[in-house]
């Protein structure tokens, strides 16, 4: 949901590292960008001639202002009406595209930072020399590290094989995208306080849940990125994420606990949005109710119909991380996939694509959207799976043997620490055999039936999910379902329970889809990895798997309240 | 948060005649009539006194003891805080926060569940409760928050006695003392707010630094506060105490040329805007800031010394509060685990006979000059008492909290923030010398032991304010070793020629030296700073003469020279 209003693409436009910094091809220019720019010439300049060379330095600033309200039982409990702060990172490198100080170690733990002064992470936000000096800074910082780090590289040359030789960095053509920096109207909390206290009392009718909340946050970054190469971007974005969360004990005594989340991009349509959110409230009020008197789940395993959000997660952590090429960079990586290009690894009926150019599907706007990722390379669409067979992986500037260039995912949280690596943005999964949802239902019991089990499990909602994608650990995945209910093959009604854990591995897992519904559904997110947490949106139908393992979740355990809830006395 | 700045509060020390040990002191005083311009009129107090009422009356588990101790806090914290750097904002944070916090206590004060034989089990005992004042709310999570915790005090009793019924204790207290109930309710001053010319100040006053080329990076912060600590405990204690602190915070980086980094940090702290001193002060101060650090990187390094030392007022006060006042802390646990405070020393010798310490919490001026420490109550709502920790040398008592480590210990109100800190601690001096004759002796101790130079210490920390992106320094592991002293002289026996040095590291300073204090002077003044969590404390100390004192070479590797200069400085 990045807005990029002015775009000037040089991707025909051969420049030479360093020609073009300081030059301005646009009539648009950004005192963030020119300081930046400045800075960055400077600094290469200075360190392409030290004793030992820097050949890439680039340098990203976040400017985030974001504000938050917290409300529990129609009051609110935690106010932030205003947080700016500014985050520069630095990315130095020395030694050449093909072998640099980036290069995997055999003991690959990053130095101390060579400075004792520690990460300036907080910057002026208007550009000028104070800007420069928080770039010049970082920048000897990095540069340090690099070049130390860069002898440790060429140290360990011949001592270790690679198994996939190939180059430490791409070459990418310079992107120019520079637009004017217009004056934005301050966060405005005031209608979000009230919504998230309205929103909050809800809960106030459902006397068995202990525990609540709502939240509104509102982020707006703005993000600058320039680089040696000549590349020089600047874009905003604003995103406004409402959670919300309930908690119970139910009569054994088992914590339940369900949350929810709910993204969008314009502050004005909170009022249009108000009745979806109540809606949600409702929603998970009353599962958390329902959920203190379910059974416990069994352990099982046989068909199962996972609605589109429960879909979407298991696509994500199952399929989606393991077709994020850096890591099959990493020795200590699994590789599930990396030698599968060509190779069927679904049902021939399902396609997967990443879409970062797909700014919403029908109304629901999707939080993967962008036009330039976090290294400055135009978001590429790409199609990973094409009819169950493997055709593509998401790439950020760190080559594979198989990817020799980004397509535009290398991403990366909104923080000084973080450094991109390739990310999912918006992952969409299509299907060629499909029914609508209610007939999926009906095809659940039948294959309930023909393998004569005495029921099925329909998991309507997910609380979240992970993935090891490390070769230290088994290649499994697992996710938590907040909903899951048992319909019967003999037609008795449908029963909740809770307690549910998804577990599986990778290859098995998505082979046993034999149908999926024909409407795609949205989850909205962010998604947490070695680069940071960044923004995410997973697509997908509900789909029927003919076998899925279910365990019992880690019971979290302990006793009902002694007491009754106090008695209210009413608002003053 | 219970440091009151204006005394001018009910204080009703209710002297409950509690029959300690004999009678339920716990129900007996919470059932006291409570002053009605407290409870009745504040929502929140009612809120935490009805239900901790209802707690200590109904809540019990089957074959389990009643909690024979509950303590409620609430704290409200509203809080605006911003930096600038060379003129430019870089950081600006507003919040409002309301936090209530619960502490049971089950079995007796003799042995219960915080007896720390082996580890307790954890969970939350606080959470964010509404900001506006709705007594259902607060009542409802304090319902939780205490029906949580006496749950984990049933289980960490059962632990604790295990452990006891295996093992030979040593030194085992009780685990908790009683006390007389305190009332004491602060008014309720108008919400914190933001006079704007305050921007113009900090911009102005960060604006200094640019006259300094040597300075690599520097930064002014402000932050303000308005803290409402409110306490009720089953004692029958009901405290509301109000606090609005204003702190400036200035601080400067530069590099020797040797490599050495070294950073400087300053700051005003005061209980109101009013007490701000002129911007011209401020600047003036800010300036000597500048000019100290870098008279600091122009120094002579030295790599030993060993012989007689003149720690100067404000240097003595640090050589107390560092070296000395962590030893006269007795904090819980400090009875089973050696910990350095001086425990096995009560009515022995420490100090020279002409040297006396007392911590004064009433105390608001020394010499004309303002103290800070001042406190009425710390954080288990007990009165912060005088106390005589030694006298004419002898160790006669411990500053100490709630949780005894000596046999019929009882709190003397000083824990806050989960440890024992002093207010404001004071040497006293029965036979001071005066400045001239106290370096006279410096030069004849030096030309004794055979040495050609003496050291004076005139300055030994950095001012660490927690509104510093978080370099704390607990106040429990305060060591001397910690600090490389900021300014230090070397003094020529011969010509007496002052010249400055750096690069020594002090060895700790155990009780050998401090029974090596052979001489004090007459020229105290109160030395005010703040530890990790805000608290402040002054010390106030005269000049002191340490006949040996050994410093080491900070051996600490530097940085070779980078070969770009500071943007700020430099011409592009």
């Amino acid at each position: 949901m990045r807005n990029c209003s002015i775009i000037i693409s040089l991707a025909s436009v051969v420049c030479l590292a360093g020609v073009a910094i300081g030059s301005n091809e646009s009539s648009v220019s950004s005192p963030v960008i020119d300081a930046m720019k400045a800075e960055l010439m400077r600094s290469f300049t200075a360190l392409k001639k030290a004793d030992i060379p820097a050949y890439f330095i680039s340098y990203r600033l976040y400017d985030k202002e974001t504000a938050e309200v917290v409300a529990d039982s129609g009051s609110v409990t935690r106010l932030i009406p205003y947080h700016r702060q500014a985050y520069a990172s630095v990315e130095v490198r020395v030694g050449d595209y093909q072998l640099d100080s980036s290069h995997r170690l055999i003991n690959d733990d990053r130095d101390q930072a060579e400075s004792t002064l520690g990460a300036f992470g907080i910057i002026p936000l208007d550009g000028g020399k104070p800007l420069q000096s928080v770039f010049w800074l970082e920048t000897e910082k990095e540069y340090r590290v690099a070049a130390q780090r860069y002898g440790k590289v060429l140290a360990q040359r011949g001592l270790k094989t690679d198994e996939d030789e190939c180059a430490d960095f791409s070459k990418e053509k310079p992107y120019l995208s520079v637009t004017m920096e217009a004056e934005q109207p301050p966060l405005n909390l005031e209608p979000f306080k009230q919504s998230a206290a309205r929103l909050s009392a809800i809960f106030n009718r459902y006397p068995d849940i202990e525990q609540s909340w709502t939240q509104f946050k509102l982020a707006r970054t703005k993000r600058y990125l320039v680089n040696s190469e000549a590349t020089a971007v600047n874009d905003d974005s604003m995103i406004i994420n409402f959670n919300l969360g309930a908690n119970s004990t139910a009569v054994d005594g088992e914590k339940i606990d369900r949350s929810e989340s709910f993204y969008f991009t314009n502050p004005l349509n909170l009022s249009s949005v108000e009745g979806r959110l109540e809606q949600l409230v409702n929603q998970v009020a009353s599962s958390v109710e329902a959920l203190r008197k379910a059974p416990l789940a069994e352990p099982y395993c046989g068909p199962v119909m996972l609605r589109g959000p429960a879909a979407a997660v298991l696509f994500h952590e199952v399929l989606g991380h393991r077709l994020e090429a850096s890591r099959h960079r990493d020795n200590t990586d699994g590789k599930t996939f990396a030698k599968m290009l060509g190779q069927k690894i679904l049902p021939s009926f399902i396609s997967v694509y990443d879409r970062p150019s797909l700014p919403r599907i029908g109304d629901v706007e999707l939080n993967g959207h962008y036009a330039v990722d976090d290294d400055g390379v135009p978001a590429r669409d790409v199609t990973l799976v094409q009819n169950g067979e493997l055709k593509n992986f998401l790439t950020g500037r760190t080559p594979t043997p198989t990817c020799s260039a980004s397509n535009g995912h290398g991403r990366c949280g909104d923080t000084a620490s973080a450094t991109p690596s390739s990310r999912m943005a918006n992952l969409v999964v299509e299907s060629s055999k499909t029914v609508p949802e209610e007939q999926l239902r009906q095809l659940l019991l039948a294959e309930v039936k023909k393998q004569g089990k005495p029921y099925g499990l329909i998991i309507e909602q997910v609380n979240g999910g992970e993935t090891n994608t490390s070769s230290y650990q088994p290649q499994v995945f697992q996710v938590r379902p907040g909903v899951v209910k048992r319909v019967y093959a003999d037609g008795r009604p449908d029963v909740l329970i809770r307690g549910v854990r998804i577990i599986g591995t990778p290859m098995a897992a998505l082979q046993h889809i034999i149908m999926t519904a024909d409407k795609v559904e949205v989850t909205n997110g962010y998604c947490g990895a070695e680069s940071g947490w960044v923004a995410q949106a997973n697509c997908c139908p509900s789909v029927l798997v003919d076998s899925l393992e279910i365990e019992r979740e880690t019971p979290d355990k302990g006793i009902a309240r002694i007491l009754s809830a106090p008695e209210k006395k009413g608002k003053p | 948060m219970m440091f009151r700045f204006n005394p001018a509060v009910i204080v009703l020390c209710a002297a409950l005649a509690l029959l300690t040990g004999l009678v339920d002191t716990s129900r007996a005083a919470v059932n006291q009539a409570e002053p009605a311009s407290s409870v009745q009129e504040d929502l929140v107090l009612q809120a935490m006194t009805d239900e901790l009422r209802r707690s200590m009356k109904e809540l019990r588990l089957e074959k389990k003891t009643r909690p024979y101790f509950i303590k409620v806090t609430c704290t409200d914290i509203d809080s605006i805080k911003f930096q600038y750097e060379l003129g430019k904002r870089v950081d600006y944070d507003e919040h409002s926060d309301r936090i209530a916090d619960v502490e049971v206590h089950v079995g007796d004060h003799k042995f219960d569940n915080t007896a720390n034989l082996t580890t307790r089990t954890g969970g939350t005992t606080s959470r964010y409760v509404a900001l506006e004042d709705n007594y259902d709310q607060i009542r409802r999570n304090l319902w939780i928050l205490i029906d949580d915790a006496y749950k984990s005090a049933c289980e960490d009793l059962e632990k604790q006695e295990a452990y006891r019924r295996g093992h030979i204790i040593r030194n085992l207290c009780d685990s908790f003392s009683l006390s007389t109930p305190n009332t004491s309710i602060d008014p309720i001053s108008p919400p914190l707010k933001l006079d704007k010319s305050w921007e113009t100040r900090i911009q102005s006053l960060s604006s200094v630094f640019s006259k300094f080329p040597e300075i690599r990076k520097s930064w002014v912060v402000l932050e303000m506060d308005r803290q409402i600590f409110r306490c009720t405990t089953s004692e029958g204690t009901i405290l509301r105490d109000e606090w609005s602190p204003l702190v400036i915070g200035v601080t400067a980086y530069a590099r020797c040329d040797d490599g050495e980094d070294i950073w400087d940090c300053d700051f005003i702290r005061v209980t109101s805007s009013k007490h701000v001193p002129e911007q011209e002060q401020l600047e003036a101060s800010a300036r000597r800031l500048a000019e100290n650090l870098v008279a600091y990187t122009k120094a002579e390094r030295k790599n030993y010394y060993f012989g007689p030392v003149l720690f100067q007022p404000q240097a003595a006060s640090e050589l107390l509060q560092h070296g000395i006042a962590p030893k006269l802390c007795a904090n819980p646990g400090d009875n089973l685990q050696p910990s350095g405070t001086l425990l096995r020393c009560i009515n022995t010798r420490i100090l020279p006979k002409f040297l006396s310490i007392a911590d004064d919490p009433v105390s608001t001026e020394i010499r004309g000059h303002r103290t800070l420490g001042t406190a009425a109550f710390d954080d288990e709502g007990i009165a912060c008492k005088k106390v005589q920790l030694v006298e004419k040398g002898f160790l006669k008592e411990l500053l100490c909290s709630r949780t005894p480590v000596l046999p019929g210990q009882t709190s003397n109100g000083r824990f806050r923030s989960g440890q024992v800190l002093p207010t404001t601690l004071v040497m006293q001096v029965h036979q001071p010398t005066n400045t001239k004759t106290l370096e006279g002796k410096l030069i004849q101790l030096a030309k004794e032991q055979g040495l050609k130079e003496a050291l004076i210490v005139t300055r030994i920390e950095k001012q660490t304010p927690r509104v510093l992106n978080g370099d704390g320094i607990s106040g429990r592991s305060d060591s001397l070793q910690r600090y490389p002293p900021l300014e230090v002289y070397s003094v020529n026996v011969e010509t007496g020629k002052r010249t400055r040095v750096r690069g020594l590291l002090f060895r700790d300073f155990g009780l050998p030296g401090m029974q090596g204090i052979v001489a004090a002077g007459n020229d105290a003044v109160p030395f005010n700073s703040v530890n990790w969590a805000g608290y402040i404390r002054s010390v106030v100390a005269p000049s002191l003469l340490v006949n040996h004192m050994e410093l080491e070479e900070d051996a600490k590797n530097t940085l070779t020279p980078y070969p770009v200069l500071n943007p700020n400085f430099a011409a592009n």
